[in-house]
Order: C-alpha cells, then structure tokens, then sequence
C-alpha cells in the first residue's frame, strides 16, 4: 500500500526503512469514487492529500455561480485548501474526484510530528511549498500575459495526460476561458496544422 | 460539517440494524458490511423501503468499505471484532473506529476506556482512534442501540474523535453522554 507515495517521497528525499514505518503511522488511506467531495467549501481543510491513483480537481465557485478551476491533481500530485489546512480557517475551495481515486491523508497535527520525528521531511515541505509558489506565479503570469492559444498550448505541453483525461470545459475552467471561446480557438489552431 | 462523511457499519445484527435505520436519515453515505452479503442487501432494501432516497448501500468487503469510510462502526459480538480488525487493519490507520457492544459485565471497571476489551483492539489496530458507544444503562442486558433510544454512552482516548462521533449522534437525534470511569 502507498507505492506511488513512497516513489515519489524517497525521489526527493531518501527514506530509510525506520523512517518510512514513522511515516506509515500517520497516513490514513481513502478511497474516493468519482463525483464525491473530499473537502467543500466552508469547511475546515483537515488534510494534506495525496493522490494514489485517480484524478482530483479544486475549485471554487463564481458570484455568477461558474466554476473556477484552480488544480488538477493525478496521479503522483499532492492537493489541499492550503490556506484553510495552515490556519484553521474554513475553506474557499472545493475538492472532488473526477476518477475513482485512491489518496492518502496526512493531518496538519501528523505532518507536524512527521516534521520532528523525520526531520529530512522539512526539508520535503519547503520544496513543497516552493514549488506550489511557482506554480501559482507561473500560472497567474500565463492568465495575465498569454493568449488563448498559447495558454491552451501551454497546458498541452505541460500536461497532456490532463487534457487527456478532462472534458473541455473543465479544460477551458481552469484555463479562464468559456467552452466557446475555448472550442474557437482549438478549432483555429487545428485549421491552421 | 458540509462535506458529506462516508461512514460503515460492520454486522447487521440488532445493533448494526438501529444504527444504520439512524444514519440513513441523516446527511451521510452509509455502507453496510455483513459476512453474509445477503443480509446487508435486505438491511439496504428495508431501509430504502422506509426512505427511497436515503444514500445506503451494500459492499461485499469490510475492507473495501472501511478504505472508502471516513468512520467504521463494528456492530458485532466483541469476539468477531477483533477478526473484523485483522482483516481492515491496513485501511483503518488514523481513522475513527466506533466499538458498538454492549459491555455485559458485572464490573464497572469494565466500562473503561482503556478496559482489557478495547486494549486488544487497540493492540490491534495501533494508529486507529478507537471510540466506544453502549446503552445508556451499561450493565443491562439490552442492545447498544435500538429504533427508539434517544441517549448512549460514549467512551474514547481520543478527544477529537470522541466530538466527532457525538456531532454524529446529536444529528440524528441521539443525545451522548460522554463516560471516562
């Protein structure tokens, strides 16, 4: 149980075989099937959340009542309420699964003994939150600078099994787009090729 | 709590059958486990005949039904819980696991939280925050649960998960009473 997590974890950080058994009593193992919440909107964050196997998305929902999508979370990919899971706060995103999932739940108390007990796991979470800051400036530069293609490009390239997986207008959500405008320009691109 | 909880009741005996007909009408997913399938289907069908709507539904497996709940409820003869531990044990960890059996003892000591009863299936299940719910009179003969109680017991080491299970029962109507003899 918990492969892809283990992979991914001793990828950045080397665990050894105590550490790993550290680490074992305090994940807690959930399945998810498609369509249902892990986490909605007003409530409390509990969880850091691992995807397994399966697809998670976060969103929020517009005053206009559109859904706006922030993440996509396969395989491999961490996702939570970062800002409700750090200060208690009730949440401004929802979590669902797009797949039938399997994710492993790591409790803002259990990633604090995780901290202490594995110290190499401080480490882990500074890279974390590095990289998740990267991801957010990158992605808040490509809504600003770039056009509609090449945001639709740019999600092509960095994650095709995503579009792959997603109907187009979550595609065209995350994106900032409407299907129609989204469809547009799919559609001139291809007459283009 | 708006997320909605997916919680399994293990053991369809007298017990199991009062707590799931409670939960069926509250806000939660309700899976029902038996080691006869065939009476968690005619648990799930009585119910659905009471509530058509109600989220209830039968899984074959413990253990896959404790991997997707966020609470498993074991309504089953003491002896069987320990056999249901071993088999759920890798799906359990940090998870909320709510012993429904009634004591039977002549003792009170019995009733305690850390009573040889829950040591061996804390011992089991190490990293599980094992809560206990009884019939608000302990030492009668009579079921956890039944279609009318309005109060239980409730027992835990772990205070959080012990609030949680209570929030549970106050929504459907069960008044607990929190017991650390």
């Amino acid at each position: 149980m918990h492969e892809v997590f283990f992979k991914k974890l001793n990828e950045a950080i080397s665990l050894t075989g105590e550490e790993e058994a550290i680490f074992r009593t305090y994940l807690l193992p959930k399945k998810l099937r498609k369509k249902q919440y892990i986490l909605q909107e007003g409530d409390v964050c509990k969880y850091s959340i691992f995807v397994e196997k399966g697809l998670l998305r976060s969103y929020t929902i517009s005053d206009k009542g559109n859904d706006q999508i922030v993440q996509f979370a396969p395989e491999g990919w961490w996702i939570s309420d970062m800002y409700s899971f750090i200060t208690g706060e009730p949440a401004r995103y929802n979590i669902d699964a797009l797949e039938d999932a399997e994710l492993v739940l790591i409790s803002n108390p259990g990633m604090e003994e995780l901290r202490k007990q594995v110290p190499k796991f401080l480490e882990f979470s500074f890279l974390q939150m590095r990289n998740a800051y990267i991801a957010f400036e990158r992605r808040l530069s490509y809504m600003v600078n770039l056009t509609t293609e090449e945001k639709y490009t740019k999600l092509v390239q960095t994650s095709p099994d995503i579009v792959q997986r997603v109907p187009q207008h979550m595609i065209a959500s995350y994106l900032g787009l409407t299907p129609e405008t989204l469809s547009r320009a799919r559609k001139q691109m291809s007459n283009r090729k | 709590m708006l997320t909605k909880q997916t919680i399994v009741i293990i053991g369809t005996g007298f017990t199991g059958k009062a707590i799931a007909a409670r939960l069926a009408s509250g806000c939660f997913h309700v899976l029902i486990c038996d080691k006869e399938f065939s009476n968690a289907e005619t648990l799930v069908n009585e119910l659905k005949e009471i509530e058509h709507d109600c989220d209830v539904e039968a899984m074959e497996c413990s253990f896959d039904g404790a991997w997707e709940a966020d609470i498993i409820i074991l309504a089953t003869h003491f002896d069987e819980q320990k056999e249901v531990a071993g088999i759920i044990k890798e799906v359990v960890n940090q998870k909320i696991l709510v012993s429904a059996v009634q004591p039977g003892t002549e003792t009170i000591e019995e009733l305690s939280p850390a009573c040889s009863q829950v040591r061996a299936l804390q011992e089991l299940l190490p990293n599980t925050k094992i809560v206990r719910i009884f019939n608000d009179d302990p030492m009668a003969d009579e079921p956890v649960f039944n279609k009318n109680i309005t109060k239980v017991l409730i027992a835990g080491m772990d205070d959080k998960a012990v609030e949680a299970v209570s929030r549970i029962l106050e929504s459907v109507g069960v008044n607990p009473t929190r017991v650390d003899y």
